[in-house]
């Protein structure tokens, strides 16, 4: 009890009972909904603040409540899931189950969103929202899947050279889109080109660019050929949705945006961004026609509001975070099937190395060792979060390096560093060097909360360093963290590891748009290049093994914990996985194979 | 109107249309011409405003958790959306356009046309609002007035420390409360969407509890300052009967100052509506709004902008006019 009391007493001077401080949770609430859509792009910011505001520290920990690390589902009714099980593949299982489970036919999923689907082309894309439907619609060469394998979805089989230059894929034959033409070789060439082409302006441009040409010596055969190899390709670029080349091409990219057409099990019923979007099940789907009828995805803004409605069964589901606190109802809950997985995501707080003091690689040390993470987790989080060691997610096994430099709780280690990198404590519990002080603002977005944030302040205000806590709109931080008018933000996203590829680049490069660190390092330019052309597996590893050991060394951003993220499903909805997930929102690319019991 | 100001006669209803008519018909244009010019200066400072903020959608957009873009990918967008085109020119262009009712394509929606989206959102706010004002006035008018009528009654201190609850708690609250009791506990009303008429109640409900506790107490107010002047005595000396008295002389000049704020609590609507399509998950215009402030939608946010500028400039004609209607003095001036 002491212990987890202590932080409290240090943010808030006073011990605070639980009403006191749901109390001001409600009354921060306010802010929520004002906040929550522009949180498309960066969800899990959300999801940090939302788990600072609801800090209750006087109960248990509810942490080691919730038995859930894998989904409670009674395991009778499970056993005879087939279609989940990775390995198998997927047409083959919906023969094996076809027969006993004639009356598994029929009813909508419903799931919920937090913001406006604002549209519903793959290219536009954004997590959790947007994906979730995309993957109902289209289907993809290969997929990421839910323990992040690559599985073969539209491509039977795939050969990479071992150049690393040629990718072969080799298509399946029963495809139909869902206005009954055959998908074939010349869609995969269609979609390939049209991001290509960089008049067409895709977000998902980038990806392809290294792709010199598409070639199809069949009409089931796809070869694409690289100028440079790009071992991320599988992860990122093989698993663009396949366009309609008949289709796409005549009524142009913007149409299709609200008027999709793919291969997927659903099709679009009814599309009303900012209210619904309905799907109904298409009959003629190559793994056969899905269980549901139909799948719905509702928009509801409100956090508290969708826990609420999967609490009372008005929807099955939701692809956005709810508030911790709400998870730990719908974990406690028995009847509700929930998943954990740590998340991919690192939170963090990015530090701009043009800011002086911040540059100094000791200063950034100290600054791991000020903090005490654990206390955070088990604060702040819920105990529902992983430390990072760098910048990789343990999620990922294979690519996790775990023997890397350790940075526990240690302030006097944190004062050694500072001392001997010439920072001495002043009058006024600041250090100063040359009569610089140690000094940085912390900038966060407007109108969220800012517990963590004030608890990193409180550490490192301990060994002399002062963080100076601001506010601004999402996009001054970004654009100022390029342009290095802001010294640091609290920020929650990727150095590697999206879709379990460990790839980097776009956020560590040197000369990356999003290296918001600013960090130049050129044995770290190197070595991401050699990670991406490397083609073979555990040279890769070696690769992304030494990333993390040069982050964990150097500390370009103070690399704090994996969030733990969760999903429910009420007690309706059958065929989950019966095994422990790792990429937990890939379960929703599963709901062809969900059936309901009415 | 200073209460020393009001006349005996002010109940009567004396005035000549025809002269009126007219006098009046110049004062409508020169207000609306006043109007023109108050909705543009709006207009423009939005404009500024949303420009001034720096970033603009892109980064919304894509510099989500999934960020592999390219500085040269984003120059490309923003060119194939004219975000690269200076200020002025981005302006009068929407300007332009705005004359003749185009509002252009938002750019998170991309392609779609601005004027589809917002009347759409807007057709949902109209509906859930006039409901509310409607249920507000015709609940709070009739409170408010038997409240001073009966002063000092149980129903007075009932009815008016309700209204004080009214004012006194947050929409946001009252909301989720709500949802809890009637959609969670009870069953009884669905927590989202608009999809029966059952699922009105509970927005309508809390879109019109401040603005019913404001009017009521209002009222209620009202009504006690004119039932002390002297030709409601006057009214009463002569002998007429109870009924006339309150709805003649007393209701009209009581709902004076009502009516005043009724008009300009137009100006309140996006804010109030703001709060209650996000608890309850209604896709109307506040909620756009704020989507696409928060997403650098500039162009959904000039039209909604430009859509309450054009509201609230007729609304305080309207008010006005009411206003002119009901107490006829007004119109002489």
């Amino acid at each position: 009890m002491e212990e987890s009391h202590g932080l409290n007493r240090l943010l808030l001077g006073t011990e605070m009972n639980r009403r006191e401080l749901l109390r001001r949770a409600t009354i921060l609430g306010v802010s929520f909904p004002v906040i929550g859509s522009l949180l498309a792009a960066c969800e899990a910011d959300e999801d940090d603040d939302d788990v600072a505001l609801d800090d209750d520290a006087d109960d248990d920990d509810p942490a080691v409540e919730p038995d859930d690390d894998t989904p409670d589902d009674e395991p009778d009714e499970d056993d005879s899931d087939e279609p989940l099980d990775e390995h198998s593949e997927p047409g083959d299982d919906d023969e094996a189950d076809d027969e006993p489970d004639e009356d598994r036919y029929g009813g909508t999923l419903i799931i919920l969103g937090e913001h406006e689907l604002s549209s519903l082309s793959p290219d536009d894309n954004a997590p959790w929202v947007h994906s979730a439907m995309v993957a109902q619609i289209f289907d993809s060469l290969i997929r990421m899947d839910e323990m992040f394998e690559p599985e073969n979805e539209l491509a039977e089989s795939y050969d990479i050279s071992d150049d690393g230059l040629e990718y072969t894929f080799q298509l399946r034959e029963d495809v139909l889109f869902q206005d009954g033409e055959p998908f074939d070789s010349s869609d995969a060439r269609y979609t390939y080109e049209f991001h290509m082409d960089p008049d067409n302006a895709t977000t998902g441009h980038g990806t392809v660019a290294t792709i010199e040409s598409v070639d199809t010596p069949d009409d089931y055969t796809v070869v694409l050929n690289f100028e440079d190899p790009d071992a991320s390709f599988l992860a990122f670029g093989a698993t663009f949705s396949m366009l309609p080349e008949h289709y796409h091409s005549e009524i142009g990219e913007d149409a299709f945006k609200s008027d999709p057409l793919g291969t997927g099990p659903f099709m679009v019923e009814e599309y009303r961004p900012a209210e619904y979007t309905s799907l109904v099940a298409f009959d003629d789907h190559w793994r056969g026609r899905p269980y549901l009828d139909g799948l719905r995805m509702n928009i509801v803004p409100e956090g508290s509001v969708r826990a609420l409605q999967i609490q009372t069964g008005e929807a099955d589901s939701t692809v956005s975070p709810v508030q911790m606190e709400d998870n730990i109802d719908l974990l406690e809950d028995e009847s509700i099937t929930s998943f954990r997985t740590t998340s991919v995501t690192l939170q963090h707080v990015a530090l701009s190395h043009a800011h002086p003091p911040l540059a100094d690689t000791e200063v950034r040390q100290a600054m791991m060792y000020a903090i005490d993470r654990d206390q955070i987790i088990d604060d702040i989080f819920f105990g529902n979060a992983t430390k990072a060691t760098a910048n990789l997610s343990p999620a990922l096994d294979f690519w996790y390096n775990p023997d890397v430099q350790e940075y526990s709780y240690d302030p006097e280690r944190a004062e050694e560093l500072l001392d001997e990198a010439g920072w001495e404590m002043g009058d006024n519990g600041v250090r100063e060097r040359d009569g610089e002080p140690l000094h940085f603002e912390l900038t966060l977005i407007a109108g969220l909360a800012t517990t963590l944030a004030e608890t990193i302040q409180h550490y490192l205000a301990q060994v002399g360093i002062d963080m100076e806590i601001r506010e601004a709109p999402i996009s001054d931080i970004q654009e100022g963290l390029r342009e290095g008018r802001v010294h640091s933000t609290s920020w929650q996203w990727t150095y590697g590891g999206w879709d379990g590829e460990p790839d980097s680049r776009y956020t560590m490069a040197s000369d990356a748009f999003n290296n918001w660190n600013s960090w130049v390092n050129e044995a770290i330019d190197e070595l991401l290049v050699e990670g991406i052309q490397q083609t073979d597996p555990d040279a890769r590893q070696e690769v992304y093994f030494r990333i993390q050991e040069v982050v964990a060394e150097e500390v370009p951003m103070l690399f704090l914990v994996f969030p733990e993220q969760f999903h429910h499903f009420t007690p309706r909805i059958h065929g989950l996985p019966d095994y422990e997930v790792r990429h937990g929102h890939q379960i929703y690319w599963l709901a062809h194979s969900f059936w309901i019991e009415e | 109107v200073p209460p020393s100001r009001r006349s005996v006669q002010a109940g009567l209803l004396s005035c000549s249309w025809p002269l009126w008519g007219l006098t009046m018909l110049t004062y409508i244009i020169r207000r609306l011409l006043h109007g023109v010019i108050v909705i543009l200066l709006v207009s423009f400072a939005t404009f500024g405003l949303m420009h001034l903020a720096p970033g603009d959608p892109l980064d919304v957009l894509i510099g989500g958790q999934d960020a592999r873009v390219t500085e040269e990918q984003i120059e490309r967008i923003r060119s194939h959306w004219g975000l690269d085109r200076p200020f002025h020119e981005q302006y009068l262009t929407w300007l332009t356009n705005a004359m003749r009712g185009e509002f252009g394509e938002s750019i998170v929606r991309r392609g779609v046309p601005v004027t589809e989206m917002v009347s759409e959102a807007a057709v949902i706010t109209v509906k859930l609002n006039v409901i509310a004002v409607a249920f507000s006035i015709l609940v709070a008018i009739p409170v408010g007035m038997i409240a001073a009528l009966r002063r000092y009654s149980m129903f007075d201190y009932f009815t008016m420390f309700g209204a004080t609850l009214g004012v006194a708690l947050p929409n946001f609250w009252i909301g989720l409360m709500l949802i809890v009791v009637f959609a969670a506990i009870l069953g009884i009303l669905p927590s989202s969407g608009l999809d029966s008429w059952k699922a009105y109640i509970l927005p309508v409900f809390v879109l019109a509890v401040e603005q019913t506790a404001v009017y009521a107490r209002l009222m209620r107010s009202s009504t006690l300052e004119v039932m002390g002047q002297d030709y409601v005595n006057v009214a009463r000396a002569k002998g007429l009967a109870q009924l006339p008295i309150i709805v003649r002389h007393i209701a009209r000049n009581a709902l004076l100052p009502v009516v005043t704020i009724i008009g300009l609590r137009m100006s309140f609507i996006l804010s109030g509506t703001i709060i209650v399509e996000q608890v309850f998950s209604i896709p109307g215009l506040g909620r756009m709004f704020l989507d696409s402030v928060l997403r650098h939608d500039y162009q959904v946010v000039q039209a909604i902008v430009f859509l309450f500028g054009v509201a609230v400039v007729l609304s305080n004609l309207v008010t006005d006019l009411t206003y002119a209607y009901i107490d006829p003095r007004i119109r002489l001036q």
